[in-house]
């Protein structure tokens, strides 16, 4: 149970990293469209 | 200032105070009213942390940024997710175990009492400093547009904050934060669609993105690795970690949000909900401020936004001359205007005219030597004037374009965000006082209502300080300046202390305390010889802590131990 947890945990850490990164891809897209 | 501004301006300031006092009366125990009684749900530890980091000088200069240099700025705030997992990972699971009150008892408990009063007297001076001009930024950009009594204005700042967070210490900001967030992005989402709907007939928000973009403000990446670039994604990262991870991390007024959670995975989910929202969070503010920019673009702005200047020059010698650049100004405007109407045209017809981008960039240059020029005048008329006018672009446009009623919800947003980190602030330095140096050296045995009373005093007696260095800072010139210096003198050695305690368990406490005091002499050094830029005091500061500590552990205290062993 508390094996899933931490694993559970280490998942959304690796979610927020993604979504960041994903920003950051979405910010150049839209610099390369109307710059 | 209409009527309905004030009454919507002061009914919803105090109803934020009147529900935070009421809400959050009667602290039975010290750990009610800096712990909250640790019953902090985990959205609101996550909004009570935006909130805290959000102040009014957020709101009022981002825009003025982005107006001015464009979308880049966003990249300061790349690193900060990073810095969000490594404290959840870290630093949360540690105070919570140890079920610490200030991040500075857990020194105590690694190293000494010497070291954990060192960081505490550190944070009080700087934080001091700090939450003083969280109060007076935004008080003189406000007093200077709506010509309010600057010092009252303070005044009354402070004591709305001392009432409810010492009625209720850190619950009462908690739950205030809620409404202060909820004002703050009521009222910017209300800002940004008006700016978007006052734009011209049929301007979509595309081309609107295109006319910022033929002028520069939506390079959002900077990929240079060149080091004098400010924002490039490379500093962003680094950088932006590394100030993240001092300020979430070592700053009693975000450990003091984020120990008042439940429970260690609802202070975990607070602070990761700020690594999803922040960097959303500060792009919307500064496309608000890229469309004030486009906004102006149509309609004629003043020649400089700071309304002392114009005060400045108008007593000066150089007032014809100040004359000749507006009527300028007006004449570039309108070109501009035509030539952007004309470019939507050609956009509509889906061709992105090279020409027309070229006269636009063109335009803008002229605008911004015009601009300078005035800016000169302004300093040759009084060198001490501010003439900088990025803080004031974003109010100018509230109080000059939008509705009455708006203009004082956008007011109540304004002060929202500066009570909100005010408030924080002054949790921390109260709780700082009272646990890490009033409890840790009075003697003999005293109940726990005496102990909340004295964290309510302190609560007290720092309001006063900050209301005072705030009415004070207006003698000083340069403060934004000097509270940054203050800050990055301090930050890196505490920082360094702490992640020597984490990360290094080799170093123990002799060392780590000479490491500190040695590096806080040497960045006082350092920054007094002006070799380096004040911003790399921070980095300086935390390696030097680091690496002179596993020196010293090493050599000096080492052989020490040792020789003890021998005998």
């Amino acid at each position: 149970m508390r094996e899933k947890n931490v694993n559970r945990w280490k998942k959304s850490y690796s979610w927020v990293l993604l979504a960041n990164a994903a920003y950051i891809l979405i910010f150049y897209f839209l610099m390369q469209i109307f710059s | 200032m209409h009527q309905i501004d004030w009454i919507i301006l002061s009914v919803t300031l105090l109803f934020i105070v009147g529900y935070g006092v009421y809400k959050t009366r009667g602290s039975k125990s010290v750990e009610d009213y800096i712990l909250g009684g640790n019953e902090t749900p985990w959205w609101t530890v996550g909004l009570s942390v935006m909130a805290t980091q959000a102040s009014a000088i957020t709101f009022l200069s981002t825009p003025g940024q982005a107006y001015a240099d464009g979308m880049g700025f966003v990249q300061n705030y790349f690193g900060l997710p990073i810095a969000m997992v490594i404290i959840s990972l870290t630093f949360i699971p540690i105070f919570q175990r140890l079920r610490v009150f200030t991040a500075y008892e857990y020194l105590e408990q690694r190293f000494d009492v010497k070291t954990r009063s060192l960081a505490a007297i550190i944070f009080l001076i700087q934080r001091g400093l700090g939450t003083g001009f969280t109060i007076y930024a935004p008080a003189i950009i406000v007093s200077s547009l709506l010509g309010w009594n600057l010092t009252l204005l303070n005044i009354i700042i402070g004591i709305l904050v001392i009432i409810y967070t010492f009625s209720g210490g850190t619950k009462a900001v908690n739950v205030t934060q809620k409404q202060q967030m909820f004002i703050i992005m009521l009222g910017m989402f209300m800002a940004f669609f008006l700016i978007v709907y006052y734009l011209p007939n049929d301007m979509t928000i595309t081309n609107a993105m295109h006319i910022a973009g033929a002028n520069g403000k939506m390079d959002v990446v900077n990929l240079s690795f060149d080091p004098e670039e400010r924002y490039t994604l490379w500093s962003g990262i680094a950088g932006g970690f590394f100030l993240a991870l001092a300020y979430f991390g070592t700053d009693q007024s975000q450990v003091g949000r984020y120990l008042s959670g439940k429970s260690i995975r609802e202070s975990q989910m607070g602070l990761i909900m700020n690594g999803f929202l922040k960097v959303p969070m500060q792009f919307f503010i500064l496309f608000t401020g890229v469309m004030v920019f486009v906004f102006f673009q149509f309609n004629p702005g003043p020649l400089n936004f700071n309304p002392n200047s114009k005060t400045v020059i108008e007593k000066s010698k150089y007032i014809d001359e100040y004359h000749a650049l507006e009527k300028k100004l007006v004449v570039l405007n309108n070109e501009q205007k035509e030539i952007n109407l004309i470019y939507i045209e050609h956009l509509d017809q889906g061709y992105d005219n090279p020409i027309l981008r070229r006269q636009l960039v063109s335009l803008s240059a002229r605008e911004a030597d015009l601009r300078d020029q005035a800016k000169a005048l302004i300093k040759k008329a009084d060198p001490k004037a501010e003439a900088n006018d990025k803080d004031y672009v974003f109010l100018h446009f509230i109080l000059n374009y939008l509705p009455h009623g708006l203009v004082g919800l956008l007011l109540a947003m304004i002060l929202s965000a500066a009570m909100s980190s005010t408030a924080s602030g002054l949790s921390a330095l109260a709780s700082t006082t009272a646990i890490d140096i009033y409890k840790r050296n009075v003697k003999g045995i005293r109940s726990e209502k005496h102990y909340l009373n004295a964290t309510k005093f302190f609560t007290v007696v720092w309001g006063v300080i900050i209301i005072l260095f705030a009415c004070f800072s207006a003698l000083s010139e340069n403060l934004i300046q000097l509270v940054n210096i203050v800050g990055s003198i301090f930050y890196g050695t505490v920082l360094g202390i702490f992640l020597v305690g984490f990360y290094v368990k080799y170093v123990r406490a002799k060392a780590i305390f000479y490491a500190a005091c040695i590096t806080q002499v040497t960045v006082i050094a350092v920054y007094l010889s002006q070799t380096v830029a004040y911003l790399w005091l921070n980095f300086i500061g935390a390696m030097m802590a680091i690496l002179l500590s596993i020196l010293f552990e090493a050599t000096v205290f080492r052989k020490k131990i040792d020789e003890k062993h021998t005998i």
